[in-house]
């Protein structure tokens, strides 16, 4: 018995790589399986490829063991074998079906995915997000570390406490958030937009789409909004003692004697798409498109 | 191979460590050597004594009190988290100030699980929604630092980093609170504290659930 | 299901043991939760083999209590990243290994003595009546060689590692550690009379 699962627990390591840590493990797996990927610090680079395998190459760091790829049925689980997870840096490359379902879990790793069209759920701490290609669906937060995306989208929920958050060409329906990250949304066409931050600026820049909806707010960061002035949308815009610059159309109103808050609402091209903007003290630009 | 030869490879040649060529050497000398012979039988009985000796040994005492007392902190954590207590003052609050102001709530607005109540307009209490928030908060704050006990000197500093975060979120409350102060019946006030309230739990929440892998 | 040592395959899972990891794989969920009683059950399954490694590497069952705790202390705060890819108990015992043998390390280092220069000179003291003293078993043989070349030999030749993987977990070099471990058997031979 006690042999047994000594054999076992060996068999589960990898042939003893090479001086400087050199892994390469690959396995077959299902075309749209689940993909769980774990490692706490270093580098994590996805690639969606067709064939029905997992290819994970890479270089692992001084303390750790060795990398464990294992494939039980529909699910595959990628980790790095270390008690020192968020002291040794482990660079992993790993291809996989790009219908997959993918999740990765860090806390200092920088991420990187591509060529991934099924689903992608990735979580770090201090690690940067750089998604591309066109993912059913995604989430990707991190707390101090950038997360960019790119590409068409169907759902996405991306989040930085710290870092700047960028959408760039997504479609569908986009949750943006920061606290105090700088939020980007740019070449957009969307059908429903939620961008909010605390005290980080927001920066869009897109069309929208007949029936959109834009939703935008924060507490004191400044909101610049750039629109094609061909736009049809109706506004409702507000802050309570921000400034309100609008290029589009006519200027904001006091609405109270007491408080310096402002509103504003008005169409542009007959209506259509929502753009709803609102702030504490950040000042709100609504400016035409370069 | 002579003997001394053998015997300076014998143990890698028992542990089959030997590259081909002094393996095959090995092997002749073995062949013709009684001597080398018994050697190498007696290190062969000893390693499957040493093999065989049994590997599992119960303490003299249960370790198990000593075990729980230590792992009790984060378990409370863990266990809290998963109760989501928090989440019934939250969702109430929620719903009272959402149902106040009549408007939808932005998707993820609402902790995951809450459910938006009816609320008959006129008994809105945005005080008690408030007092909701606060309450949820502090319950997640404790049970944060209630973590800290079981953690190592890096983890705590990590956590300490990481919980600088909350400090943009509360200046963003203060703000809002102070401009209520001036215009305490403003919906677009009301909404924007308490889905700044959620951001704060929100990232508590995350907070809590990093300091259980730190 | 008799199993004689030296058998290394994995064997082929019967209606029973497959109850057992789903037992196990619902206590580990619980255990994730928050729930301290299902990872007492944990502990209790897996106890004697962690103290039997740590007696062994420690060489004296106060510090090998005080190991076992910690490692199994190590363990909870570690649950969280244990997937269920393989037993509990394959999970654990690296852990194991590797709280006993830091723990060592540490000492030595408080000690200025390094695993690596580890005299097994101390086990030849002059002092000893010279030639094997009858009856003493490898237990005791064992418990009374010097830690560094203890950990070795109760590594390779009673847990079944590989020198590099003993390198790696040591942080001596293969030529070290064999070098090491030839001496180690040819004192316990010595000190056995075999």
């Amino acid at each position: 018995m006690l042999r047994t699962s000594l054999a076992s627990f060996l068999a589960l390591l990898p042939a003893m790589a090479a001086a400087e840590g050199r892994v390469e493990q690959r396995q077959s797996a299902a075309p749209d399986g689940i993909v769980q990927i774990d490692n706490q610090a270093g580098s994590i680079k996805v690639i969606g490829w067709a064939k029905n395998e997992i290819l994970v190459a890479g270089t692992l760091g001084r303390r750790a063991h060795g990398l464990d790829l294992s494939v039980s049925g529909r699910k595959a689980q990628i980790s790095v074998d270390t008690d020192h997870p968020h002291g040794t840096r482990s660079d992993l490359e790993v291809h996989l079906p790009a219908g997959s379902r993918v999740e990765i879990d860090s806390f200092a790793a920088e991420i990187r995915v591509e060529g991934v069209n099924g689903a992608l759920y990735a979580d770090t701490v201090n690690g940067s997000i750089y998604l591309a290609g066109g993912f059913q669906e995604v989430e990707a937060s991190s707390v101090n570390g950038a997360v960019e995306v790119s590409g068409k989208l169907k759902r996405a929920r991306v989040e930085s406490v710290n870092g700047a958050v960028s959408v760039k060409g997504a479609s569908g329906e986009i949750q943006a958030s920061t606290v105090n990250g700088q939020l980007t949304v740019s070449g957009a066409r969307f059908e429903r937009a939620s961008l909010e931050t605390v005290s980080g600026g927001v920066r869009f820049e897109g069309d929208l789409e007949p029936k959109a909806v834009l939703d935008a707010q924060s507490v004191s960061g400044e909101i610049e909004l750039f629109l094609s002035p061909g736009v049809s949308a109706d506004f409702r815009i507000s802050s309570f003692s921000g400034d309100i610059d609008n290029e589009l159309g006519p200027p904001a109103k006091r609405v109270s004697k007491w408080t310096g808050q402002k509103e504003l609402e008005f169409s542009l091209g007959g209506g259509g798409a929502a753009v709803n903007v609102e702030t504490l003290s950040g000042s709100i630009g609504l400016r035409k498109r370069p | 191979m002579n003997c001394e030869g053998f015997r300076q490879q014998l143990d890698d040649y028992v542990d089959g460590l030997l590259p081909e060529r002094e393996h095959q050497d090995a092997e002749l000398h073995l062949g013709s050597c009684a001597d080398c012979r018994v050697e190498e039988r007696r290190l062969r009985v000893f390693l499957a004594e040493a093999s065989g000796l049994r590997r599992e040994a119960q303490p003299g005492r249960d370790l198990w009190p000593g075990i729980a007392e230590r792992i009790e902190p984060r378990a409370k954590l863990l266990r809290f988290v998963r109760r989501g207590g928090w989440l019934v003052g939250v969702a109430a609050a929620a719903a009272v100030v959402f149902a106040l102001v009549q408007a939808r709530p932005r998707p993820g607005a609402l902790p995951a699980g809450a459910e938006l109540r009816p609320v008959a307009a006129g008994s809105v209490d945005i005080e008690r929604a408030e007092a909701e928030y606060v309450r949820a908060t502090n319950q997640l704050l404790q049970a944060l630092n209630a973590s800290r006990g079981s953690m190592s000197p890096e983890a705590q500093k990590e956590m300490a980093e990481l919980e600088t975060s909350v400090n943009a979120i509360d200046d963003a409350l203060r703000d809002v609170k102070r401009a209520l102060e001036t215009d305490p019946q403003n919906n677009k006030l009301n909404r924007m504290l308490a889905s700044t309230h959620q951001k704060k739990i929100d990232l508590l929440l995350k907070l809590i659930r990093l300091s259980s892998q730190i | 299901m008799v199993l004689t040592p030296g058998v290394g395959a994995r064997p082929e899972t019967n209606p029973q043991d497959d109850e057992r990891r789903a037992r196990e794989r619902q206590r580990v969920k619980e255990a994730q939760e928050g729930n301290v009683a299902a990872y007492e059950e944990l502990y209790r399954d897996n106890v004697g083999r962690v103290y039997g490694l740590c007696l062994r590497l420690a060489g004296d069952a106060t510090l090998a209590e005080e190991l076992t705790q910690d490692v199994f202390v190590r363990a909870w705060q570690k649950l969280g990243g244990f997937r269920g890819a393989s037993a509990f108990s394959t999970w654990l015992y690296p852990i194991a290994v590797n709280t006993a043998l830091s723990e060592r390390r540490s000492r030595a280092r408080r000690s200025s003595r390094f695993l690596a220069t580890d005299d097994l000179e101390a086990f030849e003291r002059p002092e000893r009546p010279p030639g094997p003293e009858r009856g003493i078993d490898l237990e005791r043989a064992l418990s009374q060689l010097p830690p560094g070349a203890r950990a070795i030999f109760v590594l390779h030749d009673i847990e079944g590692f590989k020198h590099g993987e003993i390198a790696q977990r040591t942080g001596v070099a293969t030529g070290t550690s064999k070098a090491q471990l030839h001496r180690a058997r040819r004192l316990l031979r010595e000190a056995l009379g075999r």
